[in-house]
């Protein structure tokens, strides 16, 4: 299975969710790898905490090999090389492997040669993995096109794909992720003239709230009563906007609430972060379980 | 992990003569699981391997189906590293097969005998094209300093240097997206890279024992390295090597998928359904591809004996048949426990 992870604009988290959502998903026991195809600004290796590939690397990340200047692509795994592991491969769980972008990458052409080398990627990686997260930069891109051509190619139609659209919580990026997706020169049209069937490619895409503050949760106890009404005022509203805009309720794969650590630092959130450190909030953690375990559920995506 | 029919040889004299007849043979073979649900059909098989139109496939059906395309060639113009280093410039041709077992495992394998006694130019490609499989160094060089050095290059390969394996890849890429292949294999697994050296000593090399090393360098990659006396040049004929060095590689790939599988199905053996669901897969597509030595020539069947000895391949082949039988015969015997309970409570 594919997951290609898409967002309207930076900084709506898709990156750290889609992290910590390929995280949970290799505890789970799926081996999992993850794409760092964010060409502009490559920064998994700064989540994931490995060294040497903080920016991306150099001779045989992503990008060379996509544009040709390497016959390889290097994988970094997480449970050898990430300090998150203390120990190696926790017991129980699959693989996680890293595959990062190039040092100073930078976007490229979609040329034939590059869809191939990029289909023929994601056959060798589907022989191996359960999982293959791909961090799709954010708004209307290359690599996003590069994704539409590579999986209307035959070679391919046997392996799922889905689509996750990342937004926060408020009227414009609501908006602006209902333009990603149903906009003119949104996912569906464009998915459309790569040869994708509309109604195929809708019940592919959920969507998926970051940084979301629950009105109902006890993180608002501290806010005054007028405080508290005002948020209860927002979120229907924004659920009323949501659902009118079609990315309501019916589509959304799962939300995940602020988190202090992550509005300080990008990262995973491990289980030794809330129960030893007691600094993540338990709660963030079961959205990512969550997260990881929808996207695998062969019900959540059978109709809308 | 390591093997060898006999203990260390003796280092190479440097001022010997190896010129007259001393050559090596070196190749890498990549293995890993068709893309297809089912067994491929022998018709598949003839067309997805149909790789030189006009010059057959070989099939046979006993002990096990098996398929070999014809050779390609492809010229190449590169370096090859010696052990101390150095930079050979070599010039001439390569060969590159695929091969099919039991209907699931492809492999495809690029080779080429490197003749070191070197020529002083670089002559017309008409001479190189007319020697499929072999290639010259411009001046000469060592075979065992090529032998060693080809071995030794387990990662990545220098640009302008001799990249057998990405010869290889292409293939299999080529192989693996075929709309022949349903795209749907029944289980996950990963490819393996073999890179074997075969070095034929001359006749005056006082080197009269053959020695194998069969070496798991990491997860994916290893190295066969075949020394042949000269007295055994017949028995060890290249056709016989590469088919030797398939077999170590295919069972080596079973081997290793099967030890994942393991690993995979004791992570899930709390959950019966997801263990049940690993189980049946590994039984059905893995356990019968298991048949050493069955293609390799009587004469070189003692280097299979010396792996069955050291690391023991069918000794830790039978061990892990076993766990998977006995995980299976619980899940049987828990599945009936569960019905006679709820035949009992009902
Ligand atoms: N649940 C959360 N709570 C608080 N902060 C969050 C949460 N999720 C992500 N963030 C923070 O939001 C910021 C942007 O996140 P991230 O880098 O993942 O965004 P992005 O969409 O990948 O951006 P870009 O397009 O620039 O790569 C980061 O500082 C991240 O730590
Ligand atoms: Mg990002």
């Amino acid at each position: 299975m594919i997951i290609f992870s898409v967002s309207h604009k930076g900084g709506t988290g898709r990156s750290v969710t889609s992290t910590n959502l390929a995280y949970r998903a290799a505890l789970r026991g799926y081996n999992t790898c993850y794409l760092d195809f964010d060409f502009g600004s490559p920064t998994i290796g700064t989540i994931f905490d490995v060294e040497n590939t903080i920016d991306g690397v150099i001779g045989n990340g992503l990008h060379d090999f996509l544009g040709g200047r390497s016959a390889d692509v290097q994988r970094v795994s997480v449970w050898a090389e990430s300090k998150v592991s203390g120990s190696g491969q926790p017991p129980g769980a699959g693989s996680l492997t890293l595959l990062p972008g190039s040092r100073g990458g930078g976007e490229f052409s979609v040329d034939k040669a590059t869809v191939d080398r990029c289909t023929e990627l994601f056959v060798k990686l589907d022989e191996e993995f359960d999982l293959i997260l791909v961090d799709l930069s954010a708004g209307r891109s290359f690599a996003v096109e590069l994704a539409l051509q590579c999986t209307a190619r035959p070679a391919l139609r046997m392996v799922p794909a889905r689509w996750l659209v990342f937004h926060r919580w408020t009227r414009q990026h609501v908006r602006a992720a209902h333009d990603l997706v149903y906009g003119e020169r949104g996912l569906l049209n464009s998915a459309v003239s790569t040869g994708h069937d509309d109604a195929v490619m809708r019940t592919l895409i959920r969507f998926v709230r970051t940084a979301y503050i629950d009105p109902h949760s006890p993180s608002t106890d501290h806010l005054s009563p007028t405080q508290q009404n005002w948020l209860f005022e927002m979120d229907r509203d924004l659920e009323a906007l949501s659902a009118r805009l079609k990315l309501g309720r019916s589509v959304r794969l799962g939300s995940v609430s602020l988190d202090a650590v992550l509005q300080w630092r990008e990262q995973l959130i491990t289980d030794r972060d809330v129960k030893t450190l007691g600094i993540a909030h338990e709660e963030t953690v079961r959205a990512y379980e969550d997260l990881a375990q929808a996207v695998t559920d062969p019900a959540v995506w059978e109709s809308i | 992990m390591r093997a060898q029919e006999t203990p260390a040889y003796s280092p190479t004299d440097p001022a010997r003569d190896t010129a007259a007849t001393a050559s090596v043979a070196v190749g890498e073979i990549r293995t890993g699981l068709l893309r297809h649900g089912a067994s491929l059909t022998t018709d598949a098989t003839e067309r997805l391997l149909d790789l030189l139109p006009g010059e057959p496939v070989l099939q046979s059906r006993r002990p096990i189906d098996h398929a070999l395309s014809p050779d390609v060639a492809n010229g190449v113009d590169c370096n090859v590293l010696t052990s101390n280093g150095a930079r050979v410039h070599t010039v001439g041709t390569v060969l590159t097969h695929a091969a099919i077992t039991g209907g699931r495992v492809l492999q495809t394998s690029t080779y080429a005998r490197i003749d070191p006694a070197g020529s002083r130019h670089r002559r017309s490609w008409a001479h190189y094209t007319a020697r499929p499989g072999r290639l010259e160094t411009l001046g000469r060089a060592d075979a065992d300093e090529l032998a060693a050095g080809f071995a030794a290059l387990t990662g990545a390969v220098a640009p302008g240097c001799l990249d057998v394996g990405a010869v290889c890849e292409r293939l299999a890429r080529r192989l693996q997206s075929s709309p022949l292949l349903d795209g749907c294999p029944p289980i996950k697994s990963q490819w393996t890279r073999t890179r074997w050296t075969a070095l034929f000593v001359s006749k005056h090399d006082e080197r009269a024992v053959p020695r194998a090393d069969f070496v798991l360098y990491d997860e994916n990659v290893r190295t066969i390295s075949l020394l042949i006396p000269y007295a055994l040049r017949e028995s060890y004929r290249l056709g016989a090597v590469l088919e030797l060095c398939r077999d170590l590689a295919l069972h080596d790939w079973v081997l290793t998928t099967l030890s994942q599988r393991i690993k995979r199905i004791s992570s899930v053996s709390g959950d019966r359904t997801r263990a049940v669901g690993e189980l049946y897969p590994t039984i059905s597509h893995l356990l019968h591809l298991w048949m050493p030595g069955a293609r390799v020539e009587p004469q070189l069947a003692r280097v299979w004996d010396g792996f069955e000895r050291q690391p023991g391949f069918t000794r830790q082949w039978n061990t892990s048949v076993g766990w998977i039988r006995d995980q299976l015969s619980l899940h049987t015997l828990q599945l009936l426990g569960g019905l006679e309970s709820n035949r009992t409570a009902g």
